[in-house]
């Protein structure tokens, strides 16, 4: 890729990425809603509510607050370019790290209960998933040969028939990094959390916005890098994300909350063995 | 003119000195003078030796015997204090390494070692950056340390305690420096047991019960390391007949050779204090701050991996190179299982050196380029900021006597610049695109052909996340309070060093592509290991798969706008307490809320610490148990290969 | 200015709503939720229950303010950041209902916050709860937005 190409893929990705994630979003607030047989929000509810949030006053415990907020903003978003510029999978997993680093040291700067016993449980969930994807993008890997993510695009045919159980580790992964139920232990969306809101509770006004918009673009990622298990048409590399996006919020809908003791215990053994067997099958085959 | 056999005698000989006059440093003044010009001129020494380049020279014969008879003779003092203590298991395994010594030294050696004494290559000239230019700080750090150290918190009266430190700690430099750059194995286990019994006394320094238990128990784990130096050492002579480590190691693995290099594996891994011989390294915790900075980052531990590094050519495509990389990666994976539910914050430190060093060895292990240059990464910015960690642990003890996880909270507030360089040290371990996480993307690569190996990879760096993660937090914790000003408390040694240290940790890393070419790649030349994959050529540049430079500008750039734009977000006049259901209130600028009868009551929730899931005392039976299979099973293979299979 | 008015109709888009119930029968409470469940569903005017000051724009309160719970409501008041709506809910916050003059009432909400916007009713009906909201957020349109009390 030339410089310039460069230059105008990133900037194209800075302004659409977020528009696409925040639709995502409300995809989600009006894919619930009429699960529920609601009406449901405006379509472009997350913007009202990302925007109404920098309208708002500032406010926050300490300094470090803001600053982790924005980080993760920040990680967020070069992992974003990392992926659309045709990086390495390996860089992506480390931003991965960074950006719930940043998050639950925000959560944790705060002093709050709520939030650092919400920070507590966002470290088990990053315990859960964080194995499950590594070894995920391993096996991506082992089935096309390079961590390149230009490269895994160009593979010619789909990953999900040589990684068919890594495929539903990444579904884990992305319910469980999203805080969708039932791994909503550590923050949920819905006033129905013991712990108020969890990591977000201390965050207010335009810096929640920055987590918020964080999360669109980590919801986008997520369901990028699950295209790429599909990735030989057009066809596939919409089907796969959006089945995945659908399915995620049907379970949103009718699972409740897991005790996170259980969901350490159980999804994570279960996860790596599965994903384990996968790696191990395509090791020897 | 070649200066390297002036540059390497002295690099050795001066600490020694430098010990001896330590005891005539009657004065916290000329203590600290001397700390400070030993530390400062072994940097110095390093630096000019690197760019002496590679070499070798050997000293007159005479030096021969002095280092024979000193061998027997510190066996021999050993020997009395094991016996004065009353530790069995020491006195057996010193009492075993007589008997091999003599044995090897009066019964195999049929002619004097032809070779020269003193070899050195890129990979010993690295290392002899790291060793002195951590140690010569922490040097710096430790008369500052160990004087305040005496007088708060054991109270003592004469200096005796200060001049015996200041003397093992020197030494300990010294001979770390002898055990990098010596190519003679006889040589190289005299430094070898030098270096153990520094640690031996240093752990013991307190002379309490507990820190003469886990000096003890750290006597008698690194001597059956050298005993199991000594019987490799044997076993590779009787196969090779040669007492050069450079050729013993490019010899062609046959018969015996395996078991003998199994052998000094087995020596590398306790001294790099890996399962099941971690517990030494957990019980030195007891040892002031400064000798753990120093058994942590530069001496000690990383004599283990250096050894199994320079040993790397000789276990290729071995059996037991996978045998290493599991050992390595065991360690890594139940390390973190272990810390998570501790909460000293020292324990904390040596159980992820353990679990670091645990991925340098399993690199050893992969034994690809890639792997190398990944170790070479790991154990350079691992000492850096492992220093830095331990010493900026000790100067918070010395100042607030605490070193809990718990009492760690919120210490931002009261010692912010300590705080400071702690977190940097947090972050350096943790996060993109700093070294040991450069390390780490390369390990992966090289492990990425291991798939069992990787899984024991990916589930120890999530327990990383967790550990470090939650402690750079929670010193961050805290409301903010903008109109008190705290003075943090700092010798200008012991900031010194930590300055320095953190200094070297930022401006290394956007260096990183050129540290990669300048330092780490002529190691690899001299390993002579097969590259295996085109991409390794130099991955941190401009156009390799992890640009770092532009990583860390990009890193710097965020943390930059972060801070303008947090700074117009942070509370202006005083701050909102945290929300506590409608009570929320402060005091004294703590957290807190108001309870029945109006009475302001100050509410904290410590880090949660999984005692139930992860419970220390059985996992750590099971894992011991599981790391000697895996011993034996190394053993029992390499063994194997001696009856002549292939 | 096209900035603000953008933000002045997000604000009115999306009201997030903090409950404080000070006491009382709990009608006022059912009805509250009836809003927001699927019948009258109040998430298509964008508003979400919270449940937590920090992230709230519209203090709903129903029952009475009393000597004990008034330090409560006037922390949750100045921890939701401005701009804000504040509503009170049913006869019991209005004007304090039947227990007005007991010996541990204040009154009505407006005893302990500025409120914007009052409901009446024992209890109010859904609709009457949506009209409420309504016009409370309705103010947020206006260039001074929101409750300009303090």
């Amino acid at each position: 890729m030339s410089i310039s190409q460069t230059v105008w893929l990133a900037s194209i990705t800075a302004v659409v990425a977020p528009l696409a994630g925040g639709m995502l979003h409300a995809l989600d607030r009006k894919l619930t809603a009429r699960l529920q047989s609601r009406c449901g929000p405006s379509w472009v509810q997350p913007f009202y509510d990302t925007l109404k949030l920098f309208g708002k006053q500032s406010q926050a415990v300490n300094q470090w607050q803001p600053f982790f907020a924005l980080l993760y903003l920040f990680g967020a978003a070069a992992s974003m370019m990392v992926f659309v510029l045709g990086g390495d999978l390996l860089v992506l997993f480390f931003l991965s790290t960074l950006t719930v680093s940043f998050l639950v040291m925000g959560a944790l700067s705060s002093a709050s209960p709520y939030s650092r016993i919400g920070a507590d449980r966002e470290m088990i969930q990053a315990l859960i998933y964080e194995p499950m994807l590594l070894v995920a993008l391993v096996g991506v890997y082992h089935a096309t040969g390079s961590f390149d993510i230009s490269a895994v695009r160009n593979h010619p045919q789909p990953l999900l028939l040589q990684l068919p159980m890594a495929y539903p580790a990444l579904f884990l992964v992305f319910l469980i990094k999203m805080h969708k139920s039932p791994f909503d232990f550590s923050a949920a969306h819905h006033a129905h959390q013991e712990l108020v809101q969890g990591i977000l509770t201390e965050y207010a006004g335009p810096v929640l916005a920055f987590l918020e918009i964080g999360r669109w673009l980590e919801t986008l990622l997520l369901l990028l890098i699950i295209s790429l298990f599909w990735n030989t048409g057009v066809g596939g590399a919409v089907f796969l994300p959006a089945a995945t996006f659908a399915a995620a919020i049907l379970l949103d809908n009718i699972a409740p909350r897991l005790v996170w003791r259980w969901a350490l215990r159980w999804i994570w053994i279960s996860g790596l063995v599965v994903i384990c067997a996968n790696l191990a099958w395509l090791y020897w085959t | 003119m070649n200066t390297m056999p002036t540059l390497l005698s002295t690099v050795i000989l001066l600490p020694l000195a430098a010990a001896g006059l330590s005891w005539l440093a009657r004065s916290r003044a000329s203590r600290q003078v001397l700390g400070t010009l030993t530390g400062g001129s072994l940097m110095l020494l390093a630096v000019a030796l690197y760019g002496q380049g590679s070499g070798s020279f050997s000293p007159p014969p005479i030096w021969d015997t002095v280092i024979r008879a000193a061998d027997y003779l510190l066996l021999l003092i050993v020997l009395g204090v094991a016996i004065h203590l009353r530790s069995r298991l020491s006195q057996f395994f010193i009492l075993l390494q007589l008997a091999l010594l003599g044995w090897f030294e009066f019964g195999l050696i049929a002619a004097p070692a032809a070779g020269p004494r003193f070899a050195a290559d890129a990979l010993s000239l690295l290392m002899a950056l790291v060793v002195n230019g951590a140690g010569g700080l922490i040097l710096v750090y430790a008369p500052a340390y160990i004087d305040r150290h005496e007088t708060h918190s054991a109270g003592t009266q004469t200096d005796r305690p200060q001049r015996s430190f200041l003397f093992f700690m020197i030494t300990f430099l010294g001979a770390m420096n002898g055990l990098i750059f010596t190519d003679d194995v006889l040589w190289l286990f005299f430094f070898w047991e030098l270096t153990t019994v520094c640690s031996f006394a240093l752990i013991a320094h307190d002379r309490s019960r507990i820190s003469l238990q886990n000096a003890l128990r750290a006597l008698w784990m690194t001597m059956l390391g050298g005993a199991a130096l000594l019987a490799g050492l044997m076993l590779v002579y009787l196969e090779t007949q040669s007492l050069s480590l450079l050729r013993i190691v490019e010899s062609p693995a046959s018969g015996r050779y395996l078991l003998g290099v199994a052998f000094l594996c087995l020596a590398g891994f306790t001294k790099a204090a890996q399962v099941p011989f971690q517990q030494w390294l957990i019980g030195a915790m007891v040892a002031p701050a400064p000798v753990s900075a120093l058994l942590h980052s530069s001496t000690m531990v990383k004599a283990g991996a250096f050894l199994i590094l320079r040993l790397m050519p000789a276990f290729q495509e071995t059996f037991l190179a996978a045998g290493v990389a599991w050992v390595g990666a065991f360690s890594f994976l139940t390390m973190g299982a272990l810390a998570v539910s501790r909460n000293d914050s020292k324990q904390i430190l040596a159980y992820s050196t353990i679990l670091n060093l645990g991925l340098i060895i399993a690199c050893a292990g992969f034994g690809r380029s890639e792997a190398a240059a990944a170790a070479v990464l790991l154990l350079v910015f691992h000492a850096v900021a492992k220093a830095l960690l331990f010493l900026c642990v000790g100067a918070v003890e010395l100042r607030t006597g605490r070193r809990r996880l718990d009492d760690l909270q919120g210490l931002g507030v009261r010692m912010p610049l300590t705080t400071g360089f702690m977190v940097i040290g947090i972050l350096s371990l943790l996060l993109p695109p700093f070294g040991v996480v450069a390390g780490k993307w390369l390990m992966l690569k090289a492990a990425a052909v291991h798939p069992f190996i990787l899984f024991a990879l990916a589930l120890g760096m999530a327990f990383h996340i967790l550990l470090y993660a939650r402690w750079a937090g929670d010193l961050l914790s805290g409301p903010q309070t903008a109109s008190q000003k705290v003075r943090d408390w700092r010798p200008w040694p012991m900031s010194l060093s930590m300055m320095a240290l953190t200094l070297a940790m930022i401006v290394m890393t956007p260096l990183m592509a050129g540290f990669y070419f300048h330092f780490v790649s002529p190691v690899l030349a001299a390993l002579e290991l097969p590259r295996a994959v085109a991409e390794t050529a130099d991955p941190f540049s401009g156009r390799g798969a992890f640009p770092i430079a532009l990583w860390a500008a990009a890193l710097g750039a965020a943390a930059l706008a972060a801070a303008m734009i947090s700074r117009h977000l942070a509370p202006k006049t005083g701050c909102k307490p945290p929300y506590a259901c409608g009570s929320q209130a402060l005091l004294d600028g703590r957290p807190a809320y108001k309870g029945p009868f109006n009475r302001v009551e100050v509410h904290r929730v410590g880090p949660y610490y999984f005692a139930r899931l992860f419970q220390h005392k059985a996992l750590t039976g099971l894992i011991n148990a599981a790391a000697i299979l895996i011993l034996v099973i190394i053993f029992t293979g390499s063994a194997w290969m001696w009856g002549g299979l292939p | 200015m096209i900035f603000n008015r953008l933000i002045n109709r997000a604000r009115y888009k999306s009201p997030w709503l903090l409950f404080f119930n000070g006491g009382g029968c709990n009608g006022c409470a059912i009805e509250i939720a009836a809003c927001l469940t699927p019948v009258y569903d109040l998430e298509r005017f964008g508003v979400i229950n919270k449940g937590n000051p920090k992230h709230a724009d519209v203090l709903m309160i129903a029952g009475t303010v009393n000597y004990r719970n008034r330090r409560t409501l006037e922390n949750l008041y100045s921890t939701i950041t401005t701009p804000r709506i504040v509503l009170a809910v049913g006869a019991c916050a209005c004007t304090g209902g039947i227990f007005k003059g007991a010996y541990n009432v204040l009154g009505g909400a407006d005893r302990a916050v500025a409120v914007d916007v009052y409901v009446p009713g024992c209890p109010p009906k859904p609709e009457a709860l949506i009209d409420g909201i309504l016009k409370g957020i309705g103010r947020f349109r206006s260039p001074g937005g929101g409750n300009a009390a303090d």
